[in-house]
């Protein structure tokens, strides 16, 4: 699958390029529990930087998470010194695009400031992904691997 | 397929908050504190399966 990145508003000029925009590379994913399913697809960022598969709490309860406490938990740094939080962990499904679905352990929390981050483990271990910043806009290209997960 | 560049269609949109789009993003069809409110707003306006965003206070470049 090839997908264009998808421009979002910048509040202020980028420092680097001087635009008002940025372009991010999103995925349409629905994440799920059992049988329930988030009612919509949500962009979800894909981020190599991260090491697991990260969303805002909210689409747990959406999913039929009521208390996400009740998963394992790990504190997690940012880039910036003293930025730490801790994420809860739950086995979920994840439908991404109109074409895959997959197990991911998943961790949320309440203070995430983007909906969902999709990384290393998780969802980089599943897919060959290339990021195409040659093209403009660039381009994100994702394929199944086709060893077990 | 979807547009890409929706960059100034949500520059003034609500903050805080998830917005809907319709399927060819090239409308906030709907918003709300919570999933639920912004699907609700969606398919009140005839979009059965938007597509959600969370729109931050800012949009700033970030690394996460």
């Amino acid at each position: 699958m090839r997908k264009i990145y998808t421009a979002v508003p910048l509040d202020k000029p980028s420092p680097v390029t001087g635009e008002r925009k940025e372009w991010v590379p999103y995925l349409r994913v629905r994440p799920a529990k059992g049988h329930t399913i988030l009612r919509s697809p949500l962009l979800a960022i894909v981020d190599s930087g991260s090491w697991y598969c990260l969303f805002r709490s909210d689409i747990a309860e959406s999913i039929g998470i009521r208390d996400i406490t009740t998963g394992k938990s790990g504190p997690m740094r940012g880039v910036r010194k003293g930025m730490e939080d801790t994420f809860y962990f739950h086995q979920i499904q994840l439908y991404i695009e109109s074409d895959w679905k997959i197990d991911v352990m998943a961790g949320f929390s309440p203070n995430l400031s983007v909906p969902a981050l999709l990384g290393r483990n998780g969802f980089f271990d599943h897919f060959l992904v290339t990021f195409d910043h040659s093209a403009d806009p660039p381009v994100i290209e994702v394929s199944r691997l086709g060893r077990p997960a | 397929m979807p547009i890409a560049d929706i960059s100034e269609l949500i520059r003034n949109a609500p903050r805080n908050c998830w917005l809907a789009f319709n399927d060819e993003q090239s409308e906030v069809v709907g918003y709300g504190d919570t999933i639920a409110a912004a699907v609700d707003a969606a398919q009140a306006k005839g979009v059965k399966e938007p597509v959600l965003l969370w729109s931050p206070e800012e949009w700033l470049p970030a690394v996460y």
